[in-house]
């Protein structure tokens, strides 16, 4: 560990004087495709100072991570580097390089792949072979660039592990990817990014395949490092609370081109174009309270190839001038403070009488709802979950005996109301989707009722229903899964997807079927036209549009909701969830909303459980939960969310190590190994597990020591 | 790995026993049984078989026991003793039948494997590397007429240029002279002189087969997040696929020892018949049509022995390779 050498940068404060490290200057990236050539990267231009973080921000297919690439020539063809310098600095001074005059496979990119500039990727699984242990991986780039025996190779690789806080690191080192958790793996990334002390590193979406709490802890640990080394990072991320959190300066990436660049606190203080604006009131607030309407970006990011003429953000933009937008490429202009923004309206010579700066937001100020009356509770509840358990046993051997169990679900209690929306949060692995898939039947649970309630008639226990009856049931309880790119079928069409649980059920068929898929598009917000197209032609926005056309088709009472928005830009996300909500409020629907990201809860559900290990620790109305949260898993997750307002960068609660192996709970309290408030002797005492207390109306707490601790939740006042 | 091995031996065992229960219930199904066929062939030649003659070669044959004694018999004598039994008609034991041929066979399967890999992996990879290119095409080209083209039809047309432009005599797997000559460097060869025509007819189709496989399965991970990251780590391009993104395509050729044999077995049939090659294939179609149930009965349970433990070795090779495999990843 202490032989560590990393001789990054010396500089620490970028001035004016100090050259940057890395320049680009007009960089274009090019691929031909079928719809023609598309411009990924449209003349961007970038200055990366030595020991600063750069954020690059926008919505996906803005060319954040082609411009990433194109820097360390890892284009794959069709795609290629087509104009422009990325003028690098090698370290120790000497002439500068320009990475763009290099092929993909010239032998002078190796000394600086890895050495110089090293990066770390969005899936962590995915970019570490699992053919090899992760200490072979390692030791591989140990020896290649530092010249290291095997042996040598794999003591560093240890120390390395051990530096990015792997704990048992002399066991990791010959275990495999998959072995280990998403979180690990980032961990491993960044430990084989870090290993030739680079200048730059460049991370790619780094943390949005991951759980929130582990986010918080990768985002810490860069930070630690880049204190450490004096390295440079450029930080590719759509996520705005992340930049709020890490950034120095901020550039904001749309269709190729850099459309604003400044300090972070530039950016988030005094955003000056118009996407940025959009961008920054589209991010659901952790604190702003349920929110009627979610301000969105109009529209969607257009298709590469197609490129809008003029200011390529004009069709979507409030503030555009007809006749100049729609003609003029605007240039970007410097503010005088280093602060620089490509929009017409700042250009003096450009901008129409009338026209005043800063610009004006004439959106209203978000309102927060008053909790609706199903909340309330006065009417007999749609579903009454009791007891729910789900346990899938882990075989082993030669006859596949039992040797264990995961209690995926364990002991769940939980009431769904009429008419709400209930919100149901926890890391991954902690089965929450699993008590969805129970819910909808999905899975036939171990044991437990699920008491459904239809129409006025007596409840019937879902967990017994079968054949006919069960189809009835699913009629009325529908899913929108997670994924719109593999939930739906490549192969059926439109009308066909979101017709098929019409034919299932025997309810339409031929023309009265086609009126019916054309009325839900319609109120999707999709056009009819689409009827006969198939999935690959739209966006992952659309798409997931189809998803809920495909719930709602038969007309249900309840929608399990299982991280719908997860996959979606912040601003398709918004557009999203106020679809959900107009949809509620025509069809009366009741919602169980499945998410890992607690602003989205917020913005959109009445009551929201939180659930650890199986189990239910902390049930609440949302304001309450947010603001005076009793269970210390509750508190934790809501700190490690990023807020996107620079001046709340604090270091708060962060939660040790990741998820116990659920086959082997912790004894006592689940939550004590990771708990900062668990007290030894009583926490941590077998036989005596905390279990869920009512601690005042609707306020669910399952911790022995919810009574004495004063725990933080987010303020709501903005 | 031991206890992935020892669990695949255990999973061995009763796999085995279903072989010999369904080989010797193959070998039964036919109507009647040698007797009736030795009658119908002595009636052809004009002799006259009477009744007790009949029951005095069931009984000598053991034939008039019950099928369940009779399968305890056949068994027991292979496991215990080696022995498969006499063949009633070559009037032979069938051990001593199957010990000149086996050996061949094994020969031209082990030859044509070899053969198969050394051709298609070099090609496989280049066609991948360098997708859609001339290379690609022709061998794409080549590799779907191997597939296509029948077999025998390749023996023939082989048959017919190794006679008329090298002058070569190409039935069999011996030259006349060395046909019952013993071992010897010029026996073999003489043996390696015979065997490449064989070997190509029964390759060619494997051969195209895994190029398409192994390319497939390589472009599927050229461009993997892994294969990105360990250009970004500054690998050199040759390492990369080498060691990465190759590793995970070879699968398929491991697995090829596990097919090849079967497929050898029942392909190989018509194309021995066509080059007369002394192996068990003709041998077999031999004993079933003379309902020679003991010689049938061995070649057919010892074939699929070799299978399995075929595809036990690719099995453990596999496990060796890929670690998700070893580990019981799913």
């Amino acid at each position: 560990m202490t032989d560590m050498e990393f001789t990054g940068s010396t500089l620490t404060a970028a001035g004016p004087a100090v050259p940057p490290l890395l320049e680009l200057s007009g960089l274009r990236t090019e691929f031909a495709t079928r719809d023609g050539l598309v411009r990924a990267v449209d003349g961007v231009d970038l200055r990366i100072p030595p020991g600063s973080t750069v954020c690059l921000v926008g919505e996906s297919g803005c060319g954040k991570s082609v411009t990433a690439r194109s820097i360390l020539g890892l284009v794959d063809p069709p795609g290629h580097v087509s104009g422009g310098h990325i003028w690098w600095q090698p370290p120790g001074g000497g002439e500068r390089v320009d990475l763009a005059a290099y092929g993909r496979t010239d032998p002078r990119f190796r000394r600086i792949r890895g050495q110089q500039i090293s990066m770390i990727f969005q899936e962590p699984l995915a970019a570490l072979s699992p053919m090899y242990t992760v200490g072979d991986q390692l030791g591989e780039m140990l020896r290649l660039h530092r010249g290291l025996t095997k042996a040598e190779a794999r003591d560093e690789a240890i120390a390395l592990l051990k530096r990015v806080h792997i704990p048992r690191p002399e066991q990791r080192v010959d275990e495999y990817s998959f072995q280990l958790s998403g979180g690990m793996c980032q961990r491993v990334m960044i430990a084989m990014a870090l290993s030739c002390s680079p200048d730059l590193l460049i991370a790619d979406e780094p943390t949005t395949a991951l759980d929130v709490t582990i986010q918080a802890r990768i985002l810490d640990l860069i930070a630690e490092l880049q204190a450490d080394t004096g390295m440079s990072v450029l930080f590719i991320t759509h996520d705005l609370g992340v930049v709020a959190e890490i950034a120095d300066e901020v550039a904001v990436m749309y269709l190729g081109r850099v459309v604003e660049h400044g300090s972070t606190e530039q950016i988030f203080t005094d955003p000056r174009h118009p996407y940025t604006h959009r961008l920054l009131r589209s991010v659901p607030r952790l604190g702003s309270g349920r929110q009627r309407v979610l301000p969105t970006v109009r529209g969607q990011v257009p298709h590469g190839a197609r490129r809008p003429s003029g200011c390529a953000f004009h069709p979507r933009c409030d503030h555009a001038i007809a006749g100049v937008c729609d003609t003029v490429d605007p240039a970007a202009l410097d503010g005088g403070d280093g602060h620089e923004v490509a929009c017409v309206l700042y250009d003096d010579a450009l901008r129409p009488d009338g026209r005043t700066l800063p610009l004006t937001v004439v959106e209203p100020e978000p309102v927060a709802e008053p909790v609706a009356a199903a909340v309330t509770g006065d009417r007999p509840p749609l579903l009454e979950v009791r007891d729910l358990r789900m346990h899938f046993p882990i075989r082993h051997g030669l006859f596949g005996r039992t040797t264990g169990q995961v209690h995926a679900v364990d002991g769940v209690s939980l009431a769904v109301r009429p008419g709400e929306t209930l919100g149901l949060v926890g890391e991954s692995g902690c089965g929450k989707t699993t008590l969805g898939r129970c819910i909808v039947r999905a899975e036939t649970p171990t044991s437990g009722q699920i008491q459904y309630r239809a129409g006025d008639g007596d409840p019937v226990d879902v967990t017994r229903l079968t054949g006919g009856a069960l189809r009835r049931y699913q009629r009325d309880v529908r899913t929108v899964f997670q994924d719109p790119f593999s939930s739906l079928n490549p192969r059926m069409t439109l009308r066909q997807i979101i017709g098929d649980p019409l034919v299932t059920h025997g309810i339409a068929r031929g023309s009265e079927l086609t009126d019916r898929v054309a009325e839900m598009l319609r109120k999707v917000g999709l056009s009819p036209d689409y009827l006969d197209r198939y999935p690959h032609a739209f966006s992952g926005g659309q798409r997931q549009r189809v998803n809920i056309a495909r719930a709602l088709i038969l007309g249900p009472r309840l929608v399990v909701a299982d991280e719908a928005v997860s996959a979606l830009d912040v601003s398709v996300r918004a557009q999203i969830l106020n679809l959900l909500r107009e949809l509620q409020d025509e069809f009366q629907l009741t919602y169980v909303f499945i998410s890992h990201d607690l602003s989205v809860v917020e913005a959109l559900c009445d009551r929201v459980a939180v659930m650890y290990l199986g189990k239910i620790v902390e049930l609440a109305d949302t304001a309450t939960l947010f603001t005076a949260p009793k269970h210390p898993y509750t508190e934790a997750l809501l700190s490690a969310v990023p807020v996107p307002e620079p001046g709340r960068r604090t270091r708060r609660t962060r939660l040790s190590d990741d998820l116990p192996d659920p086959v082997n709970p912790p004894a006592g309290c689940w939550f004590h190994t990771r708990c900062p408030h668990a007290v030894a002797g009583l926490c941590d005492q077998p036989g005596r597990p905390p279990v869920l207390d009512t601690v005042a109306a609707g306020h669910d707490v399952a911790c022995l020591r919810h009574a004495e601790l004063d725990l933080t939740g987010v303020r709501t006042e903005m | 790995m031991l206890g992935f091995v020892a669990r695949r031996l255990g999973l061995m065992v009763p796999t085995l026993f279903a072989i010999s229960l369904v080989s010797f219930a193959i070998i039964q199904l036919p109507p009647g049984d040698y007797a009736t066929t030795l009658v119908s062939q002595l009636e052809d030649s004009g002799q006259t078989v009477d009744t007790a003659q009949l029951e005095a070669i069931r009984e000598r044959y053991g034939l008039d026991q019950p099928i369940v004694v009779q399968y305890w018999t056949w068994i027991s004598n292979i496991v215990l003793h080696g022995d498969f039994g006499q063949s009633f008609q070559w009037n032979q034991p069938v051990a001593d039948l199957l010990s000149s041929r086996l050996p061949l066979t094994i020969v031209l399967t082990l030859s044509t494997v070899l053969f198969t890999w050394i051709v298609a992996f070099p090609i496989g990879l280049y066609s991948a590397v360098r997708q859609y290119s001339w290379g690609d095409y022709v061998a794409t080209t080549v590799g779907f007429l191997g597939l296509a083209i029948p077999n025998f039809l390749l023996a023939l047309g082989l048959m017919y240029i190794a006679l008329t432009v090298f002058d070569a005599d190409v039935g069999g797997l011996f030259s006349a002279e060395y046909e019952e000559a013993p071992w010897s460097l010029a026996r073999f060869a003489d043996l390696l002189g015979h065997l490449w025509i064989p070997v190509i007819v029964l390759g060619t189709a494997g051969t195209a087969g895994l190029i398409r496989i192994l390319r497939a399965n390589l472009l599927d991970e050229l461009h993997k997040p892994y294969v990105v990251a360990a250009r970004s780590r500054g690998l050199s391009e040759t390492r990369i696929l080498f060691k990465y993104p190759l590793r995970v395509a070879v699968s398929p050729f491991l697995s090829t020892i596990g097919w090849v044999l079967p497929l050898l077995v029942s392909g190989e049939i018509v194309v021995s018949q066509v080059l007369s090659l002394p192996t068990t294939g003709p041998l077999l179609l031999r004993a079933l049509r003379s309902q020679d149930m003991y010689l049938a009965g061995a070649i057919i349970l010892l074939v699929s022995v070799l299978t399995v433990v075929g595809t036990l070795l690719s099995d453990i090779l596999l496990a060796r390779m890929d670690p998700r495999v070893r580990l019981g990843i799913r």
